[in-house]
């Protein structure tokens, strides 16, 4: 591994020497500064005139960075942080955006279409085509004065490709560690002619692997296996350009993924997960007059099959099938327009409607759970860009309003044993529940110069419970959780003041310090009983609640600098101190107080640092990543380690149309173990050839 | 105005690009295997010399023995093994994983007080694909007379870390070992009595058999490394006073209150002085104990009151 790193270095110091020779040839590269994103407004802004700390990543970052998976890409940027512990093995992977924990505090969205489930907020990455990405816009801090429910760390959007020539395509094979291997195929076309005509694309991709053992060699026993994957996506976009402002798309995929869980008692195929999407949306993009429309339907219908086989301690033998349908529907609209001069107002109204409906079926006893419950989310906004005194302030006010409906409700326990921990069987409706979510936002830019801005900003955030804590009492990981359809939305204030500046056209620094203050943070709570779930130990009850009020102290810095024609840097560090400053008193347990406790999954200090390489058609990518200590429990007495990785990716292009890479993932194959206990995949590398038309 | 000569690759994707997507769509979607239809499970007594397989009329503490044959009728195993006892009108579910094709059930049954003892069995396949109900009854022959019972007044058992009173005791040979002299003795010992302070149990008397954690009783001898690990299962009697137990001349009192032997629990746990216990032992010897007195963590004893059925 030594002679690998020594030869990628020794490329990119010999390349540092090339570079000499080309500079006088050629312009040099430069920092671009009208970079226009749609997400911080859901209207055309370049990043310098957004008061918030925005990142783009582009499908030339694709192109040089080592990814895996699409969320591996993130770690580029400052204050995300990604917790995917098995590689491309994992099946859920959390971003965490702003020192917030959890998957569904911050919004994923694809072309403006929300990835997070209405039923847990929780984020599949793999059915997302890395191949068919165009750009990433990342918007850091709360946002759901523009988007509603989710939006409390930041926000995602991943923008795909929109075919350019009359035909273009690329094809991919690639084969790594684990034995694992996969293929791609992208073909799209662009038929347009004096801005009328049809636009298209048609994509598949597959993706397999054997795994490794989930536990470190000392603890396996006969039941471990290695955990394993196989995954296939493909879907079709056709696109109508009616003239040139006005365009309608529709979108279909699919994904089928089987992952295994590193188990297996008897059964051929030991315990996994396999997961089937089907997703279709619909967008209008137009103009009336001097206004932007833009209307977006989606649909997405995901079906979980999770077979789970085991043996307890006392070594009594368990095989459940769960089975979970999760609907998520909805509808956008917006309209923007300068309705005075230099003051642009955006208005929209937003629905989302999920549902979930499941069982699980215990195969060994007679238990069987079956669930379903509702929630809808009504949302309205409006937001004022305002520029004034020769534009160099620049205001933006925005305030949403979002009615939450929570709505059937209803769990059904059939022929209980003590493998699900019930004593008798019974039916429950839930009672309904609505709230009200008022977001407001306020940011105000001074530009100081064409290349430098301050800003001040004030957002809010807000998440609606689960599903699963509002409604489905039962097992989890922690005890035995009792579901509480009392509970309320937690909401988020943050304060920022940020500065960026571009020096020289080489050397972009953006860096922004704030304090995000959170109330109504749900917790569990322990009641004091337990419940023996067969393992032969007991399980504590718990009700989750809206107890805490949080606090998160952070600081961002992030450098971008072109050192050369051929030579840049990336640097970002991020600070986070996201603590509970206050435990109100349960009913339940008036006793637990978690106050001054720090919040689990996030890291106090996470550092990146990437050099790029781009000569001619040769490109190298070596970056690394530190990731201080986290805390594994709301008690804060189990801490996972700090961790440091390094990756690279080379890539070379021959003739325009052939591509090789090899991407070196945890280049010192550093053992690090998450939250639960498990492995990293350590070391993994991956050898890829891509055929573009 | 220039002519643009046509694209032809495009215009054949374009023209047929419908097609093309539906084709995907049915080939992607459409294409679902049916699944084959099997048979249920089946299942039936055994019929041999010596086992009982229709209803049957017995004396208080007659035993019979009944067998269970099931097979699945699939490509899937056998992995759920149910059966219902009612005694009159006390009903009991008990549960069995299991995983195979074929399953052979034998059970001794040692009648009890019940009037009417039946039992119901089925199994299901790993697809839910459940059996018919086997049912036998044993129904109590009116002129039963109850049994004699042994009495142990008081046996004291030291805990893990007692180096002077040792912690394992045979009912069979109503001994008390110390871990040394136990491992020798592994196929009598039935209880024993430790200070959990993992889990916090505290107070605990158990069985070989039960999950007791390899650092209780540590060592070559420790429970872990014995070759014949009996069981005992408990259950806590709430509605038995003192007072019932030390009055008790006969196994009426046992009878009355004992369990099937799977449904019951592998340890006894936060045991405190007054509480009355029924056990059952995995060779089917029945009994009740109470505890005297408790004192001291992992060098305390624990003292208890034995009646079993003879």
């Amino acid at each position: 591994m030594k002679i690998i790193l020594i030869s990628i270095l020794s490329l990119l110091i010999l390349s540092t020497g090339l570079n000499a020779q080309e500079q006088d040839t050629a312009a040099a590269r430069r920092i671009k500064l009208d970079e226009v994103v749609v997400t911080a407004t859901r209207t055309k802004r370049k990043i310098q005139d957004i008061p918030a700390q925005v990142q783009v990543i582009t499908s030339k970052d694709f192109e040089a960075f080592p990814v895996s998976n699409i969320d591996d890409i993130l770690r580029t940027t400052a204050n995300v942080s990604v917790n995917r512990s098995w590689g491309i093995f994992s099946k859920n992977s959390s971003v965490i955006m702003h020192g917030l924990p959890g998957a569904g505090r911050t919004l994923i969205l694809i072309d403006g279409v929300p990835k997070n489930k209405i039923a847990a907020g929780s984020v599949n990455w793999h059915n997302i085509n890395p191949d068919n990405i165009e750009r990433i816009e990342i918007i850091k801090g709360p946002a759901s004065a523009l988007y509603g429910n989710n939006a409390m760390g930041g926000v995602i959007n991943i923008i795909p490709k929109k075919p350019q020539k009359n035909i273009e395509g690329s094809m991919e094979a690639f084969y790594g560690t684990y034995n694992s291997a996969g293929s791609s195929l992208n073909l799209s076309g662009n038929e347009t002619r004096n801005n009328k005509g049809f636009y298209w694309d048609l994509n598949g991709y597959y993706r397999r692997g054997d795994g490794y053992y989930l536990d470190p060699p000392a603890y396996l026993d006969p039941t471990d296996v290695k955990t394993y994957l196989k995954e296939f996506g493909g879907g079709t976009m056709v696109g109508y350009q009616f003239n040139k402002t006005n365009s309608l798309d529709v979108v279909y995929d699919y994904y089928n993924e089987t992952r295994g869980a590193g188990l297996k008692v008897h059964l051929p195929d030991g315990s996994y997960e396999s997961t089937l999407t089907n997703q279709v949306r619909s967008r209008y993009t137009g103009k009336i007059g001097n206004a932007d429309l833009t209307a977006l339907v989606y649909y997405s219908h995901e079906k979980f099959y999770g077979q789970k086989e085991s043996l307890n301690t006392l070594n009594e033998y368990r095989i459940t099938d769960s089975y979970t349908d999760k609907n998520d529907k909805g509808l956008w609209f917006t309209y923007s327009d300068e309705i005075i001069k230099k003051n642009r107002i955006t208005i929209g109204t937003e629905l989302k409607m999920g549902d979930v409906n499941g069982q699980d079926i215990y195969r060994t006893s007679t238990d069987l759970i079956q669930f379903h419950s509702k929630m809808d989310v009504l949302g309205i906004f409006i937001q004022d860009e305002f520029s004034f005194l020769h534009d160099r302030f620049k205001l933006i006010a925005g305030l949403r309003n979002d009615m939450v409906r929570f709505y059937d409700g209803y769990q059904n326990i059939v022929e209980p044993t003590n493998a699900t921990g019930f004593v008798k069987g019974f039916s429950e409706d839930f009672k309904n529940n609505h709230w009200n979510a008022i977001s407001p936002k306020l940011a105000l830019q001074y530009t100081i110069s064409s290349n430098s801005q301050v800003y001040i900003s004030a957002g809010t955030g807000f998440l609606p419970p689960d599903l699963k804590d509002l409604s489905q009492t039962g097992k989890i990981n922690k005890g035995f959780r009792l579901a509480n359809p009392d509970l309320r939305p937690e909401v988020l204030t943050n304060y920022e003041i940020g500065y960026s500046r571009v020096f020289a056209d080489r050397l972009r620094i953006n860096a922004a310090i704030y304090y995000s203050h959170g109330r109504d943070f749900q917790y569990m709570i322990g009641t004091g009983d337990s419940v023996d779930t067969g393992s032969g130990t007991l399980k504590p009850v718990l009700k989750p609640e809206n107890i805490a009020k949080i606090g998160v102290r952070g600081a961002e810095l992030t450098a971008s600098w072109i050192l050369t024609k051929t030579l840049s840097l990336n640097v970002s560090y991020a600070y986070n101190d996201s603590r509970i400053i206050s435990f109100g008193s349960s009913k339940i347990n008036p006793d637990m107080d978690l106050t001054g406790k720090y919040m689990v999954e996030v890291s106090p200090h996470v550092v990146y640092v990437g050099l790029n390489y781009r000569y001619k058609s040769f490109t190298a990518n070596l970056n690394c990543n530190y990731v201080g200590k986290q805390w594994f429990d709301d008690e804060n007495t189990i801490q996972v380690n700090d961790y440091f990785i390094a990756n690279v990716r080379i890539a070379q292009t021959f003739k325009q149309h052939c591509r090789i890479y090899l991407d070196i993932q945890n280049i010192f194959n550093t053992a690090f173990i998450d939250r639960k206990g498990q492995l990293s995949p350590g070391r993994f590398i991956t050898a890829g050839f891509q055929y573009i038309l | 105005m220039r002519y643009a000569p046509p694209n032809i690759t495009s215009r054949l994707l374009t023209n047929n690009l419908l097609t093309i997507i539906l084709l995907c769509i049915i080939a992607t979607a459409g294409c679902t295997k049916d699944k084959p239809v099997y048979p249920v499970p089946t299942i039936k007594f055994v019929t041999l010399p010596g086992l009982t397989s229709t209803d049957t009329t017995l004396m208080l503490n007659d035993t019979v023995r009944i067998g269970i044959s099931a097979k699945t009728g699939s490509d899937q195993a056998l992995t759920h093994f149910h059966m219902t006892v009612i005694k009159d009108s006390a009903i009991t579910y008990i549960d069995s994983a299991l995983y195979t094709n074929q399953l052979e059930n034998f059970r001794t049954i040692i009648k009890g007080i019940a009037k009417k003892e039946t039992r119901i069995f089925y199994v299901r396949d790993r697809d839910g694909r459940k059996s018919q109900e086997l049912t036998i009854t044993f129904s109590l022959d009116s002129s039963s007379m109850y049994g004699d019972i042994s009495y142990i007044l008081s046996i004291r058992l030291g805990a893990q870390k007692n180096t002077s009173t040792g912690s394992f005791y045979s009912l069979s040979a109503k001994n008390i070992y110390t871990k040394a002299d136990a491992f020798t003795n592994q196929g009598l010992i039935n209880l024993l009595y430790y200070f959990d302070t993992i889990d916090a149990d505290k107070n605990t008397i158990a069985s070989p058999g039960a999950n007791v954690d390899a650092s209780v009783f540590p060592g070559t001898t420790g429970i872990t490394n014995w070759a014949i690990r009996n069981t005992t299962r408990f259950k806590i009697q709430q509605n038995i006073t003192t007072n019932q137990f030390e009055l008790c001349r006969n196994d009426s009192l046992i009878l009355s209150n004992t369990f099937e032997f799977e449904s019951g629990f592998r340890k006894a746990k936060n045991l405190v002085s007054g509480q009355i216990y029924s056990f059952v032992t995995d060779s089917g010897l029945k009994g009740l104990f109470k505890v005297l007195e408790v004192s001291g963590e992992t060098e305390g004893d624990i003292a208890i009151a034995i009646k079993i059925k003879k």
